[in-house]
Formats: C-alpha cells, sequence, structure tokens
C-alpha cells in the first residue's frame, strides 16, 4: 500500500495498545516537574547573591520547553505506530490542524520557541514591547508576562518579535544605564553645573562605579538640559535611582542657587523634553 | 649575647604585596560541607575536656582591662617612621604624600597620632562636618601647609562626606596639597580609600601607596602576650576551654613562674594555636577586630570569686607574687559574635557602607547623606544596634568592631562590598 492511503486506523495504535495510564503518568510528571523548575530556580536565585539571578532566570523556560518536548516525544510513539510514513502523517495532520485552528496560538508558539533561543528578552529583563514598559517576570510556551513601574502586570504573546520592535534596556546583563534630566534657565555657569551633578551621581548610594559616571548638556531655546547618564549596582532599582538622582539633583542645583526654567516658558515644550 | 629584637608585626608592605591571612584546604571544604549540611559537627570536640563552657563565668570588665589592654600604637608608629625614612631624608622625593591604607578597625588614625605625637609633627585638623556640606571651601585657605616637618592627616575620613556639596572638599585639598609641595603622611581606611579609587579616581594625585598587611595567627598571638603583659605581672595560663589546650604560649603569659603553678601539667599546645589561626581567618587579621573578639571570648572558672578578683586586680602590689591563674577562653567556635539581622536590605547594606566609608556618622549626618524616611533610618540604627552590629559612642554611630566580619559577609550578599582590601 502507498504511503498516500494509509488508512487513520493504520496510523494510530489500536485503542486497547494504548497506555493511558503511563500517558497519564508523563503529562503529570511533566506538570509537576515543569512547576516544579518554575519554583525552583526563582528560589535559587533568591538564595544567592542578586548577580546570579540573570544567569538563572533565564533558564526556566529553557528547561520547562526541554520537558514538554521530552514529554511529547515519550507520549507520540505510544499512540502512533512507530513508522516515519505515520509520524509524517501525525505531525503533518497536527500541524494542518494547527495551522487552520489556532494560527495565532501556534505561530506565539514557534515565537516561543525562537525566543528562547533568539533571547530578545530574558527573564529579568526590563524591556519595552508595544510601547509597554517593564521587567520580564515570567516566560510561557504561549506568552511572556512583564510587570511594569505601576505593579501592573502585562501578558504579550510572542507573536509580537514577528513584526513588531522589541527594545531590552539592559539585555540579559544586570547593567542598566540610567538617565536624570533636569532643566536650567540658561544663564549659568554650566562647567560648575556638571561638576555639581556628577557629584551627585558619586554621592548616591546606589551608583556603580565600574561604569561611567557623564552629565551630558544640550542647549534649548528656552532651558539648558543636563542629563546624568550613569548604571545603578542593580539595573532593578533603575527607577528608585533615577528619584535619587532627581531629588539629590534638585536639592544640588537649588543650593548652589542655580534658577530653574519658570512654567510660562516650559509650557507647550513638552515635546521637545522627551 | 644580647637578645634578638622581635620582629615587628606591623608592616606596611605595597598593594599588591598585601595578603591576608591564609585559610588551610581542609577548613574551605569543612566550611563549604557545613554550609551544605547545616547540621554537621562543626569541629570534632575532644573527649575528657576540663571544663564546661556553659559554666564558665563572664570575666568582669576590669579583669579583661588587666588581661586585654586597649593596643598601645607606639610600635605601629615606629614601624609607619620606618617605612618613611627614605622618603622623608630624600631632598628630591618621589610624590610629596605617602598614604597608608589600612582596613576598618586598624587603629590607623590612632597609630598616625602617636606618630605626630611622637615626632611633633603638625597634624592637619578637618573642617566641622557641617561646613563640608557647603560649598565654602574657605578653611582650605588657613590649612598650615608651609609648617617644617611632614603634615599628617591621621584620618582621611574626616575630611570626607559623600554628599554632592562634600567630594570637592576632598578634590581641593588633595589639590592644595599636591601644589604646595608640603610632605605629608595621610592615613585612609580601605573603605574610603576604594571609593576614592574607583568613584572620585583621585589616586594618582597622591604619592605612594602602603598597605597595612594583615596580622597573622604568629603577630595575634604576639600582640596579646604584648598585652597581656602590658599591666599584668601576675603569672596567668590562657586555656581553651572545650580541650584544655593553651591559647598563648604558657612560658611567656606565665612570666617565668608558671612551673610553679599546680595546673598545667599534661596540657598540650602547639603555637600559633588553632584558636588563633581561626582568629586571624575571622577577623582577616585585623587588629581591632581581632583584640575585641580575643577578650569577647576570656572566661573565668565557675568556682572563681568574680570579686575576689576584681579586687587581686585592683591591687598591683599582690599579683607579683601570686601564683598562676587560669584563664579560659571559648572555643572560638562557641564565640557568640553579631550576626546582621534579617530583613535590614539594602537599606541596611547603604547605612553600613556610609558609615565604614566615613568611620563613623552622627545621626544628623545619615539623616543628610540617605534619601530614606527619618522612621526607616531609626528603626534601622536601632535594630542594627540591638544585633550588636554598630554602636553609639559619643553620638557618632560606627560599625562595631566584632560586628565588622558579619557586616562584611552581609555587604557581600547585597553585593555592595566596596572595599580596597
Amino acid at each position: 500500500m502507498s504511503p498516500e492511503n494509509v488508512a487513520p486506523e493504520q496510523i494510530f495504535r489500536d485503542f486497547d495498545q494504548i497506555p493511558f495510564f503511563y500517558i497519564v503518568f508523563l503529562v503529570l510528571a511533566a506538570i509537576l516537574l515543569s512547576s516544579l523548575i518554575r519554583r525552583l530556580i526563582p528560589s535559587l536565585a533568591r538564595i544567592l547573591p542578586p548577580r546570579f539571578s540573570y544567569y538563572l532566570l533565564p533558564l526556566t523556560p529553557i528547561f520547562r520547553l526541554m520537558i514538554t518536548g521530552l514529554a511529547l516525544l515519550m507520549i507520540v510513539p505510544t499512540i502512533v505506530k512507530p513508522s516515519m510514513q505515520n509520524f509524517i502523517a501525525f505531525f503533518g495532520a497536527i500541524g494542518l490542524a494547527l495551522g487552520f485552528a489556532f494560527k495565532d496560538f501556534a505561530s506565539s508558539l514557534i515565537a516561543g520557541i525562537i525566543a528562547v533561543y533568539e533571547q530578545p528578552y530574558r527573564v529579568g529583563d526590563r524591556v519595552t514591547i508595544n510601547g509597554v514598559y517593564g521587567e520580564v517576570q515570567s516566560i510561557n510556551l504561549r506568552a511572556l508576562k512583564l510587570v511594569t513601574p505601576d505593579d501592573d502586570a502585562v501578558t504579550i504573546p510572542h507573536n509580537c518579535i514577528w513584526n513588531g520592535m522589541v527594545m531590552n534596556s539592559n539585555d540579559g546583563c544586570r547593567e542598566q544605564q540610567c538617565s536624570a534630566l533636569f532643566y536650567l534657565s540658561p544663564d549659568h555657569d554650566a562647567e560648575m553645573v556638571c561638576q555639581i551633578l556628577r557629584d551627585v551621581a558619586l554621592a548616591s548610594p546606589y551608583t556603580l562605579f565600574s561604569r561611567p559616571v557623564r552629565v551630558a548638556v544640550r542647549e534649548m531655546p528656552w532651558a539648558t538640559q543636563y542629563r546624568i547618564r550613569a548604571y545603578p549596582v542593580d539595573g532593578r532599582d533603575a527607577f528608585t535611582y533615577i528619584s535619587d538622582l532627581t531629588c539629590r539633583g534638585k536639592a544640588a542645583l537649588r543650593e548652589a542657587g542655580l534658577e530653574f526654567p519658570v512654567v510660562g516658558a516650559v509650557a507647550g515644550k513638552s515635546d521637545e523634553i522627551i | 649575647m644580647s637578645e634578638e629584637p622581635r620582629k615587628t608585626i606591623w608592616n606596611f608592605v605595597q598593594p599588591q604585596k598585601f595578603e591576608l591571612p591564609a585559610e588551610p584546604a581542609s577548613r574551605k571544604a569543612r566550611s563549604f560541607f557545613q554550609k551544605l549540611f547545616p547540621g554537621m559537627n562543626k569541629e570534632d570536640a575532644e573527649i575528657g575536656h576540663e571544663a564546661v563552657q556553659s559554666e564558665l563565668k563572664n570575666a568582669p570588665g576590669s579583669l579583661i582591662d588587666w588581661l586585654a589592654p586597649f593596643p598601645s600604637w607606639l610600635q605601629a608608629a615606629a614601624a609607619i617612621e620606618k617605612n618613611l625614612l627614605q622618603w622623608l631624608e630624600d631632598d628630591s622625593p618621589d610624590g610629596n604624600s605617602r598614604v597608608m591604607v589600612a582596613p576598618y578597625g586598624s587603629g590607623l588614625g590612632e597609630i598616625l597620632a602617636a606618630l605626630a605625637e611622637e615626632k611633633k609633627w603638625r597634624v592637619l585638623a578637618a573642617p566641622d562636618c557641617r561646613v563640608l556640606r557647603t560649598r565654602d571651601f574657605s578653611w582650605l585657605a588657613d590649612l598650615p601647609l608651609d609648617s617644617g616637618g611632614p603634615l599628617i592627616i591621621p584620618r582621611l575620613e574626616a575630611f570626607f562626606l559623600r554628599h554632592f556639596n562634600g567630594l570637592e572638599h576632598l578634590r581641593k585639598l588633595v589639590e592644595k596639597l599636591f601644589n604646595t609641595g608640603a610632605r605629608c603622611v595621610i592615613g585612609c581606611n580601605s573603605w574610603l580609600w576604594h571609593y576614592v579609587v574607583s568613584a572620585m579616581h583621585i589616586q594618582d594625585s597622591f604619592g605612594r601607596v602602603f598597605y597595612l598587611q594583615s596580622l597573622q595567627a604568629q603577630d595575634l598571638q604576639q600582640l596579646f602576650c604584648g598585652l597581656e603583659s602590658q599591666q599584668n605581672h601576675r603569672p596567668t595560663v590562657f586555656r581553651q576551654a572545650d580541650d584544655g589546650s593553651f591559647v598563648l604560649p604558657p612560658e611567656i603569659t606565665g612570666k617565668g613562674r608558671v612551673e610553679a603553678a599546680d595546673n598545667i601539667t599534661g596540657a598540650r599546645g602547639e603555637f600559633p594555636s588553632s584558636f588563633l589561626k581561626k582568629l586571624a581567618l575571622e577577623s582577616r587579621g585585623i587588629p581591632l577586630v581581632a583584640w575585641a573578639i580575643w577578650r569577647n571570648s576570656l572566661r573565668l572558672a565557675p568556682d572563681e570569686d568574680v570579686a575576689e578578683i576584681a579586687r587581686e586586680v585592683a591591687d598591683s602590689d599582690a599579683t607579683a607574687t601570686a601564683k598562676a591563674k587560669t584563664i579560659w577562653v571559648k572555643a572560638f567556635e562557641d564565640i557568640e559574635l553579631p550576626k546582621a539581622p534579617e530583613g535590614v536590605g539594602q537599606a541596611g547594606a547603604f547605612l553600613l557602607l556610609f558609615l565604614l566609608q566615613h568611620d563613623g556618622l552622627k545621626t544628623e549626618t545619615i539623616f543628610e547623606l540617605l534619601n530614606f524616611g527619618r522612621d526607616q533610618l531609626i528603626s534601622l540604627l536601632n535594630r542594627l544596634q540591638k544585633a550588636g552590629i554598630i554602636v553609639l559612642e559619643n553620638s557618632v554611630w560606627r560599625a562595631g568592631w566584632q560586628g565588622y566580619p558579619a557586616i562584611r559577609r552581609f555587604l557581600a550578599e547585597q553585593d555592595h562590598l566596596q572595599d580596597a582590601m
């Protein structure tokens, strides 16, 4: 008989030959192992010094994917008669069904597999996807979960990587550059302000000294913009760090008798600020 | 034949020659397995120990002061002078300043102050902390930089404030010292030195840098024997409470009369003792840290009359003829050392880091330097004080010497270990 004419009853094993208990056991074991991994790795990352979490947390989706793949590989031969034609027909049929019925779901699944290996984002990264900024909390097979600075949890399907842009602020590293902006009335000693703002960053307890602290100056029609560029010891403190720099910077500039631009001059210029 | 002079324990070396007390591989392996299996026996306790540790009495403060008084720094000062002799006599020296770096708890400030007093060198007085937090640099104009002998800055920390205005004061001081060309000996603790190097990048403005070499077990033995005989004329033996072995050599602490004593027959000991080796390791060879832990370990036998001992301490004439006294030393593993309290987190790490970098801070200054709520800082200070990690002395909060090893471990866990040594 030619492969094109294989009947369904020849692809699948006879009903009484399928070891249902074994399959249920495998599925349960895979679920158990997967949830164990999901808990174990973050717990381990919490015990170890924070720098290890950047290496450990991204391993979670890889292990979970491996467990799922392994379970599937073990289950399929128990249902399908083991021959090349049968496997091609089985996976072809599943692929076709998924392609039509769960196009987006399948797209997300495949994108998820690619995301695990290509790593446009990892657990612990700070990313912007579709205009949403947040820390990647977990990567599941279909979607990833972000937690925004406002503590909102956002679920984004992986297929966003096909056409959308993923901005990753730290790209798997612990470090993340932060910048704090200051605006001053143009008439002042810029060199002194740079020195004060550099010292603002050096005085902050969050600052990482193995990376440079820089102050960039930009003249605008209505004010002089100063931007402190520095790194916190732990990138997860980015928002706290920016707040700390801003508070210290404002206090330092006020003490030095420097003038901030008046509100009227800034009105309607919000686009330029950004 | 003249007696060979004892080798000094105070050595100031080039940074690349600095070494920490070595940890034997067997001990490393043991501590690794203890971390994995906390229930594992810490040490194989010897059978038939001579005193039950739980029954030992705390020694009265006056006795501890008698046995381990605060160190005199004259020998250390002499070591610095010897180290600097060539530079001082050189007409065209390489660099006009020398920086002596030592870990927190090394007594470096006291050592340099003793040197200045001994040699009648001028000590550069630091401005008030309130001046350092302003942009008023007028105090620099009044510095007596053109005096004859070398200038001494015992604690560079006194010129430092990690504040947006404070850093410029230190830069200007360094610049002024460089410009005037006056010879200057500067003491700086290793935490501030790390900041000077990694954050301010002004280390090259100084001439040469020397690190205080850490004290090995042998050095600690010499230090404690010296302290013991400083005020105590009575023969004394120091024995470990769990196995009876000698912690310090009885032929030294016994002052030549130990043979007449009745309680040392059969006791064992190799020197430096394992207690001192463990102490050197735990304290990282830092003199005052080791000294504070040593004082904490001293105990009296259960049958000793504490009041009687206190009277004996006061009566210095009687000690000259008295027979040997045994002081029990707690086994190192049984000494209760402060531990960082749970949950103090990053704010606690920042607070401790700032205390170390400034060599202590007043409460108001802490409020100004750290952007946390006052109530949070007060709560932190209280918790750390209760845990014995920090102490309040003369309105200044500083890291406790006994708590220093725990602080270092805690800062390492929090990834804020910013220490040059």
